[in-house]
C-alpha cells in the first residue's frame, strides 16, 4: 500500500517540477505571450459578463494573445478584483471595475483592497438612467413633479433597484438638490422596481432607459427627467438634470481595470488595444443592440471619473445610508 | 380562429430544418445542465449566449429556452439516482423519488418525471399562448405587500411537509430562514453576519447549501455503511415504466403540479423551487394517505416535477409581455432578445410575430422531444445504480464540486457546501429534516424585502396587509389553512408524531 | 432519541443566543420600519423558543433507545473524505482544476481500495480530463487553470 503511494507521489511531483519549469522559460519573452486572464466580478449573464463578452474578443484581436474569461462573483464586485490583485502584477490578469468595486464601495469602506491599486484603463459602458412615472399617473412633467413633493413632502413613493447602484445615487442626487422629499422603496434589481412602476404600487422609479423602453414607447410609462447631462436620442423633450440646472449624476461604470503594479508599457499595450476595440463600430453596435449605451474613456477620464465619483457619493453619503 | 393560424405560421418558422436542429440542440445541453448537479441553466445560457450572435434571432432564442425546460427535465434524474437534486427545483423530488427507487421503482419515477415534465410543459405552453397578455396584468397587481402575504402563505404551507418531527422540521425552517438574512442588507447596505468574509456580501447561495445537504451528506452516509452499499443498490429492479395504477395516480398529480407552477411562475421571483414545494404541500395535504408521504409515493414525485416545468412556461408571460425577467435565467435571456435586436414587451407579437410564435412551436415541439430523449434515457440511467458504490461516489463528489464552483468560481461556496454537508450530516442522523431548511432559504429573502418595502410604502403602518384585497384574500388563506387541522381534528394527525 | 434531542435542542438554544446577541448590532427596529437586524433577531427568538420546547419536552419524555444511529459509525472514513474535500477547495485555484482534481481523485480512490493503484490513477486523471472537456470546452465554463496556465 505505502509503495504504491510513494510512486504516486513522486509522479505528481514530476508533473508539478515539469509545469513550473515549463512557466519560467517563457515569462522572460515580450508581453503578451500566454492568454490573458479577464475577471468578471458578477455571475454569468448579467449585464457586465455580456458586455464583457462582446468587447473581449475584438480587444483579442489587438493584443494578440487570447482572453479567457473567469467569472468571480461574490462582494458586490469586490471578490473578483482582489482575487484579481492577489495575482502576480504582469499584466496578464485583468478586471471589471464597477461603481461599488471603486467609488461607492471607497466611500462606504467596503473595499476588501487599497482603492490606489487599481489602474482604471478604460470604460464602456454609459447607462442611460432615467426618472419615470407610473402609469396614468397626474405627473406630467419633471415641473408637476417638482411642484407636487414640495406641497406633499413624505407622500410620494419610488421605487429603485438598491440606493447605491447608479440609479440610486442619480435620483438622491436629483433630490438632495432640489430638497425634495420622496421616499425610496429599495428593490431586488431593475426587474422587479419596473414591475412595481408598472403596477403602480409606487409613483414613480429610478430604472434604466433599455429596461423602461418598450413602456414608455407602449405610453404606459412616462419618463420625466433623465440623471446627467446626456438626453436619451428617442425622447427629445425629456430634459436632463443638468439642463434643469442641478449637478450631473456620476456615470455607471463598467469597465476594465488592471493593478497599478504593472510595468507602464504593458499597461501602454493594454490601452492601445482597448482603445481600437471600443472604436469599431461593429463593436458599439452590438453593444448598443444588447441595450448598452457605449461610451470610449481612456485611463486619464475614467481615473477623473471615479475620483469625481468619490467627492459626489461622500456628499449624499448620508441619504444612501438606510 | 386567429391564434391557429399564428400557431401554424410559428410551426413553420420552427420546421425550418436548422431552428430545428437547433432546438434540439438547446434540449440536449438542457437536459445534460440538469443532470449534471449545481450547474444550472442559467450558468449554461450566459456561457452559450455569446456563441448565438451570430445566428438568426429566432434561432437563438429557440436555442436558450430550449436550455432552460430541458434543464427541468433533467434535473429529477440525480434526486431520483442518488438523492441529489441536480437543479435547486428538484429538491422535492428527492423526498419521493428516492425512496421508490429504494423499492427497485427508479425507472417509474424517472418515467414519471419525464411524462409529469411532458404534460406539465405542454400545457403550460397553451397557458402561455392563450392567456399572456392577461395573466401579465394580474403579475402586476402583486406589489410587495401582497407578496408578503403570499410569504406567509408559505411559511404556513412549510409546516405541512414535515414528516417526522414537527418541532424539528420548524427548527431547521427557523435555522434557514436565519440563513436567508446572512449578506448586505439590501435596503441599508450594511454587512449581515458575514464574518468579515467578502465572499458572503451577497448572502449564502442556495446551490452550495442543497449540494451540501443534499449531496455530500448523502454520500457520507453511505459509506459510512459498513458494506459500504447504499440501501438503494440493496432494491431489485422490478420495472421501468409505470404501471396502469401509476397512472392513475400520475395523472391528477400532474394536473394539480401544472396549475400550481404555472401560476407561481409568472410572479417574479416566484419561479421554479417554490412552485415544487408548494405543490408537493398540497399533494400531502390533500392526499387520503399523507403519512405516506416521504416513503415513495407517486404524487410525490408527479406533482412537484410538473410543478417546476410548468413553472419555466410562467416564467416566459413577463418576460414576453412586459419585458420584466421573473428569474435570473429569464434575466439572460432578455439580454439574448436585445443582442438580436428585440425588445420584449407588450409590442412584441406585433412586431416580431415570427419570434413569438416560432418560440411558442418551438416550446410544443421541444417538449416533445425531450420526451423522446428522457423515456429511453431512464433504462440507461437505471443501469447506473449498478456501478458499486465505491467508484460512484467519487464521480458524485466531483459533479458537486465542479458544479458548485461553476455557478459564480467561487472557492467560498465549495466550503459553505462541505460545511452544509457535515450539517446535514449530523441533522439527519439525528432527525432533523433538510427540507424546511430549504424553503425558508428561499422565501426567507423575499419576505424580509417584501415586508421591509411593504411598511416603507404604508410609513409604518401594518394594516397595509389586510386593506389591499389580494393581500388580504392570502392573509384569510394563511390563517384557514392554519385553522383547518385544528378545528376538523380529523385523525391523530400523522405529522406530529414523534420519530421513534 | 431522547439523549440526542436534549443534547441538539441545547446546542440550538445556544446557536439561537448567539443570533440574538449578533442582531442586537445592527438596529432592529427603524421610524420607517424593520431595520436590517429585524429579521434575524426574529428568527433568532423563534429558533431559541422551537429549541427550548424541544429541550423540556424531550427532558420530559421516557422514550429511550434508537439514539444508536445518531452516532457516527465510521469517523475516519467521514474525516478523510472531507478533509479531501477541504484541499480540493483551498487549492483548486492555484493548482487548476486539472490538476486538483487528479489528486484529490486518486486519493478518495485509493481510500475506497477497489483498484490497483496504477488503475485509479488512470482512472482518475481521464476523469479529470473528461470533466475538464466537458465543463470548460463544451460548456464553456472557464474552470482555474492554476500552473497549467501557459497552454489553451
Amino acid at each position: 500500500m505505502r509503495r504504491r503511494f510513494m510512486k504516486a507521489v513522486w509522479l505528481i511531483l514530476a508533473v508539478i517540477i515539469v509545469t513550473l519549469t515549463n512557466i519560467d522559460a517563457k515569462a522572460a519573452e515580450e508581453f503578451p505571450n500566454r492568454p490573458i486572464e479577464f475577471v468578471v466580478c458578477y455571475p454569468p449573464g448579467g449585464g457586465a459578463d455580456l458586455s464583457a463578452r462582446i468587447i473581449l474578443p475584438e480587444v483579442e484581436k489587438h493584443i494578440g494573445a487570447p482572453i479567457y474569461i473567469t467569472n468571480k462573483a461574490g462582494g458586490e464586485g469586490t471578490v473578483g478584483v482582489s482575487y484579481a490583485l492577489n495575482k502576480k502584477p504582469d499584466g496578464y490578469t485583468l478586471f471589471g471595475l464597477h461603481q461599488s468595486s471603486t467609488f461607492v464601495g471607497r466611500v462606504f469602506g467596503q473595499l476588501p483592497y487599497d482603492f490606489n491599486e487599481i489602474y482604471p484603463i478604460s470604460n464602456w459602458i454609459d447607462n442611460l438612467n432615467i426618472f419615470a412615472a407610473k402609469p396614468n399617473s397626474p405627473l406630467k412633467m419633471f415641473k408637476d413633479l417638482l411642484e407636487y413633493a414640495r406641497q406633499n413632502p413624505g407622500k410620494l413613493k419610488y421605487g429603485v433597484p438598491s440606493k447605491r447602484t447608479s440609479q440610486g445615487i442619480g435620483a438622491e442626487l436629483l433630490l438632495s438638490d432640489a430638497r425634495l422629499d420622496i421616499v425610496a422603496v429599495p428593490f431586488k434589481g431593475s426587474g422587479p422596481t419596473m414591475t412595481a412602476l408598472l403596477g403602480g404600487h409606487v409613483d414613480l422609479a429610478s430604472i434604466p432607459y433599455a429596461m423602461a423602453k418598450p413602456h414608455i414607447q407602449a405610453g404606459s410609462v412616462r419618463a420625466l427627467v433623465v440623471f446627467g447631462k446626456k438626453r436619451v436620442e428617442e425622447l427629445p423633450d425629456v430634459p436632463t438634470a443638468v439642463e434643469l440646472g442641478y449637478e450631473e449624476a456620476p456615470l455607471a461604470i463598467a469597465g476594465a481595470g488592471v493593478s497599478a503594479k504593472v510595468p507602464q508599457d504593458r499597461i501602454e499595450k493594454l490601452n492601445r488595444a482597448f482603445e481600437k476595440a471600443m472604436k469599431d463600430p461593429k463593436v458599439l453596435d452590438q453593444l448598443r443592440k444588447a441595450g448598452f449605451d457605449p461610451v470610449y474613456m481612456d485611463q486619464g477620464a475614467f481615473k477623473k471619473h471615479i475620483l469625481e465619483g468619490v467627492e459626489k457619493v461622500n456628499r449624499i453619503k448620508d441619504r444612501l445610508k438606510d | 380562429m386567429d391564434f391557429l393560424q399564428n400557431l401554424l405560421f410559428g410551426f413553420q418558422v420552427v420546421l425550418h430544418p436548422t431552428n430545428l436542429f437547433l432546438a434540439f440542440v438547446g434540449c440536449v445541453i438542457g437536459t445534460l445542465t440538469g443532470v449534471l448537479p449545481g450547474l444550472g441553466p442559467s450558468a449554461a445560457i450566459a456561457l452559450l449566449l455569446p456563441g448565438t450572435f451570430h445566428l438568426t434571432p429566432v434561432g437563438a432564442i429557440i436555442m436558450l429556452a430550449g436550455i432552460y425546460y430541458g434543464a427541468m427535465y433533467g434535473g429529477s434524474t440525480t434526486s431520483v439516482l442518488v438523492n441529489i437534486p441536480g437543479e435547486t427545483a428538484s429538491v422535492v423530488t428527492c423526498l419521493d423519488g428516492y425512496r421508490m427507487a429504494c423499492q427497485g421503482r427508479a425507472g417509474p419515477a424517472l418515467a414519471v418525471c419525464a411524462i409529469g415534465s411532458f404534460i406539465a410543459g405542454t400545457l403550460s405552453v397553451v397557458g402561455l399562448m392563450l392567456m399572456a397578455p392577461t395573466l401579465a396584468q394580474v403579475a402586476l397587481s402583486f406589489g410587495p405587500p401582497e407578496y408578503t402575504s403570499l410569504m406567509i402563505v408559505g411559511f404556513v404551507i412549510l409546516t405541512f411537509l414535515a414528516s417526522s418531527s414537527m418541532p424539528k422540521a420548524l427548527i431547521m425552517a427557523a435555522f434557514g430562514l436565519f440563513l436567508s438574512t446572512i449578506g448586505l442588507d439590501a435596503v441599508s447596505g450594511e454587512s449581515r453576519f458575514t464574518l468579515d468574509i467578502i465572499d458572503l456580501n451577497d448572502g449564502i447561495g442556495l446551490v452550495p447549501v442543497v449540494m451540501g445537504l443534499f449531496g455530500i451528506s448523502e454520500v457520507l452516509l453511505n459509506l459510512e455503511q459498513i458494506q459500504g452499499n447504499p440501501e438503494i443498490l440493496k432494491g431489485k429492479i422490478l420495472h421501468l415504466y409505470p404501471t396502469r395504477e401509476d397512472w392513475a395516480k400520475l395523472l391528477p398529480a400532474s394536473l394539480r403540479g401544472t396549475i400550481v407552477g404555472f401560476f407561481l411562475g409568472i410572479l417574479p421571483g416566484g419561479g421554479a423551487v417554490l412552485s415544487s414545494f408548494v405543490s408537493y404541500a398540497i399533494e400531502k395535504r390533500t392526499s387520503k394517505y399523507p403519512e405516506k408521504f416521504g416513503t415513495g409515493v407517486i404524487e410525490g414525485v408527479a406533482a412537484p416535477e410538473s410543478a417546476n416545468n410548468a413553472a419555466t412556461g410562467g416564467a416566459f408571460v413577463p418576460l414576453l409581455t412586459l419585458g420584466i425577467p421573473a428569474n435570473i435565467v429569464m434575466a439572460i435571456l432578455l439580454g439574448a432578445f436585445m443582442i438580436h435586436g428585440i425588445t420584449p414587451g407588450p409590442m412584441i407579437i406585433q412586431e416580431h410575430p415570427d419570434v413569438f410564435w416560432g418560440l411558442i412551436a418551438s416550446m410544443y415541439l421541444g417538449n416533445v422531444m425531450l420526451l423522446i430523449l428522457n423515456l429511453p434515457l431512464v433504462g440507461i440511467w437505471v443501469q447506473l445504480l449498478r456501478v458499486p458504490y465505491k467508484i460512484l461516489f467519487p464521480l458524485i463528489l466531483l459533479f458537486c464540486l465542479t458544479g458548485v464552483y461553476s455557478v459564480s468560481m467561487s472557492r467560498v461556496d465549495i466550503l459553505v457546501m462541505i460545511i452544509f454537508g457535515v450539517v446535514g450530516y449530523v441533522s439527519r442522523k439525528t432527525g432533523y429534516e433538510a427540507a424546511p431548511l430549504i424553503l425558508a432559504l428561499v422565501l426567507g429573502g423575499m419576505f424580509e424585502n417584501s415586508l421591509r418595502q411593504s411598511l416603507m410604502m404604508s410609513g409604518g403602518n401594518p394594516s397595509i396587509f389586510f386593506l389591499r384585497p389580494i393581500s388580504f384574500a392570502f392573509m384569510l388563506i394563511a390563517i384557514v389553512l392554519l385553522l383547518v387541522p385544528v378545528v376538523l381534528r380529523r385523525k391523530p394527525v400523522p405529522l406530529l408524531v414523534e420519530a421513534r | 432519541m431522547r439523549e440526542i434531542n436534549i443534547y441538539t435542542s441545547f446546542f440550538i438554544m445556544i446557536i439561537a443566543l448567539a443570533i440574538c446577541i449578533g442582531s442586537l448590532k445592527l438596529s432592529i427596529y427603524t421610524p420607517r420600519g424593520p431595520g436590517p437586524g429585524f429579521m434575524s433577531f426574529g428568527t433568532g427568538g423563534i429558533l431559541f423558543l422551537l429549541s427550548f420546547h424541544l429541550f423540556l419536552k424531550s427532558l420530559f419524555s421516557r422514550t429511550e433507545g434508537g439514539a444508536k444511529d445518531a452516532y457516527p459509525k465510521n469517523i475516519k472514513t467521514t474525516s478523510l473524505i472531507l478533509s479531501a474535500l477541504m484541499f480540493y477547495a483551498l487549492f483548486l485555484e492555484k493548482l487548476g482544476f486539472i490538476l486538483d482534481s487528479f489528486l484529490v481523485f486518486s486519493f478518495l480512490f485509493a481510500i475506497s481500495r477497489t483498484m490497483k493503484w496504477y488503475a485509479s490513477i488512470a482512472c482518475s486523471l481521464s476523469l479529470a480530463l473528461g470533466s475538464y472537456v466537458l465543463f470548460s470546452v463544451f460548456l464553456g465554463i472557464g474552470l482555474p487553470r492554476g500552473m497549467l496556465n501557459f497552454f489553451r
